[in-house]
């Protein structure tokens, strides 16, 4: 049984002329245990893909079915109670409560899920991630690296079936990104649970079973993506293109380029995804 | 009470908040109409709030109020205490244009004039108090709750109820009126401390029912206050929080 699957998924913002649709009948299935990735430009449709997948948001058209169960036509009265059980959520931006410690940040989170020894379980799984020693900080005097892992504490401390990231490590430097990546590795490979992760990061593809392009709120060909060689972003193959030295080199837009054709021998390699 | 019991030729018991207002105590002279007495003792609970009593000698009384138009009352003592409702009876249909009570009688309708007269002005200001208050904590709750809106966002978007972020809200409003509470008893004791010193009429009593009371209206409040912004609760759509 799939522990995600979407199916014919559709979602419009808006009506009429000013209507954007942001995913476009995207089809996707996620097993147990597995690292799915999705990557793709800004405003391509992932957080509106991910919140679908995670019950925040309604698709306009198709289903969701977590363990098999539809939930699309869930109301909002039964929605938290799917999140709470199956789902753990890990931002972007930590959203940790900031006059919270770290410990009180995951216990209100087993709390919510019915965990009648809610300090003990959120303090079991903080030490787990290595913050046996930051208990009692506060999320201001925690780095962002130690944010993020609270963050993936409270995601995980009512056990759920599948992670969902959006964007992990967009806020942190490469060494903490690299911490946080290890970490989303471990809760797939050690836990055997399903991890759905949204993101730029080329980083993540080393960890991802299966990695995905999302343009426009439908998947794409990933085999047509290249890096840029200035940015490091994923780009396709299409507009701004260089030859040199009977190499094809790619970018996202003409001032990577120009920066490109300015120091060549700093860019000594692209490579195809 | 201080000095004597029951006043002897000559002589006046006065009450205590009247003593204090005019600075006299026992031994120290004053003028009723045109006489002068002297005060011979204090007595403790006479002040009914405005109306101050003195206790003198029937024969004093008659000399001081005899062609004065002035309601008075006598205090009788009987040699047989068991007799006193029928001696009341008695006197009651013997004598034109008195009326006589048993103490009891008396100190109940003492009570309801207290509780006609004044009871509905005090009512009145407790709940201007009261809904100042849950007013006051219904806005801090309202404002505070919107400073964190993002942070319930947050917790519903991993799965909070709206009822369960209510009562979140709730247990804030508990501590905030928790607070509150100890402070104002604490407040209380301190201006009616100062007050009975300062202004003499004033007198201050408590029993536990006040403060059941007191503490039930807390709670009310603090319930009510919850209510307040649960619109805005309800309203959070979780999907949001994913914008950073
Ligand atoms: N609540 C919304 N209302 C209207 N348009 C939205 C809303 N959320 C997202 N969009 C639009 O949908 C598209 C996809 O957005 P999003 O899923 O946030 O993309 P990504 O996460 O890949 O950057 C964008 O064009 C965005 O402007
Ligand atoms: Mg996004």
């Amino acid at each position: 049984m799939m522990i995600l699957d979407l199916h014919k998924v559709k979602k419009v913002f808006g009506i009429g002329e000013t209507a954007v649709t942001a995913v476009n009948d995207i089809d996707l299935e996620v097993k147990k245990g597995e690292i799915v990735l999705i990557m793709g430009p800004s405003g391509s449709g992932k957080t509106t893909l991910l919140s679908i997948a995670g019950g925040i948001l309604h698709p306009t058209e198709g289903e969701v079915k977590i363990k098999g169960k539809n939930i699309t036509r869930l109301s909002e009265e039964e929605l938290p109670k799917v999140r709470l059980e199956n789902i753990g959520f890990i931002f972007q931006s930590f959203n940790l409560l900031a006059s919270l410690t770290a410990l009180e940040n995951v216990e209100v989170a087993a709390w919510l899920g019915g965990n009648k020894d809610a300090a003990k379980k959120a303090a079991e799984v903080l030490s787990v991630l290595g913050l046996k020693d930051r208990l009692n900080n506060l999320p201001a005097d925690l780095s962002g690296g130690e944010k993020q892992r609270v963050a993936i504490a409270r995601a995980l401390v009512n056990d759920p079936e599948i992670v969902l990231a959006d964007e992990p490590t967009a806020n942190l430097d490469s060494k903490m990104g690299h911490e946080v990546v290890m970490q989303l590795k471990k809760i797939a490979k050690d836990h055997n649970k399903s991890v759905l992760i949204v993101s730029h990061d080329n980083r993540i593809r080393d960890i991802a079973d299966r990695v995905l392009w999302l343009e426009d709120g439908k998947f794409k060909e990933l085999a047509k993506m290249v890096i840029d060689p200035v940015c490091g972003m994923s780009i396709e193959k299409r507009d701004y293109k260089y030859l040199y030295k009977d190499k094809e080199f790619y970018f996202c837009s003409p001032g990577c380029m120009k920066e490109f054709k300015g120091n060549v021998d700093q860019y000594p390699n692209t490579s195809t995804l | 009470m201080a000095g004597a019991a029951s006043p002897g030729d000559g002589e006046i018991i006065v009450d205590k908040v009247f003593a204090r207002q005019n600075d006299l105590w026992i031994g120290d002279q004053i003028e009723v109409f045109d006489k002068v007495l002297t005060i011979s003792g204090i007595t403790e609970k006479q002040n009914v709030l405005i109306y101050s009593r003195g206790f003198m000698e029937l024969s004093e009384a008659k000399e001081i109020f005899r062609d004065r138009n002035s309601v008075n009352f006598i205090l009788v003592k009987l040699a047989d205490p068991s007799q006193a409702k029928t001696i009341a009876d008695r006197l009651d249909k013997q004598i034109d244009g008195i009326s006589a009570y048993e103490t009891n009688e008396f100190a109940k309708m003492n009570g309801e004039e207290i509780t006609n007269n004044f009871l509905p002005i005090i009512l009145v200001i407790t709940i201007i108090g009261f809904l100042t208050g849950a007013v006051v904590v219904g806005l801090t709750i309202y404002t505070s709750t919107l400073e964190k809106i993002r942070e319930y966002g947050v917790l519903k978007a991993i799965g909070a109820t709206n009822k369960q972020l209510f009562f979140i809200v709730l247990e804030q409003a508990l501590w905030f009126c928790g607070v509150g509470l100890i402070a104002g008893l604490f407040l209380t004791w301190i201006v009616t401390s100062v007050a009975t010193e300062v202004v003499p009429v004033i007198m201050a009593e408590y029993n536990l029912s006040i403060y059941m009371i007191v503490v039930a209206l807390t709670l009310l409040m603090s319930i009510l206050a919850s209510f307040v912004p649960i619109k805005r609760i309800s309203g959070i759509d979780p999907a949001t929080i994913f914008k950073s």
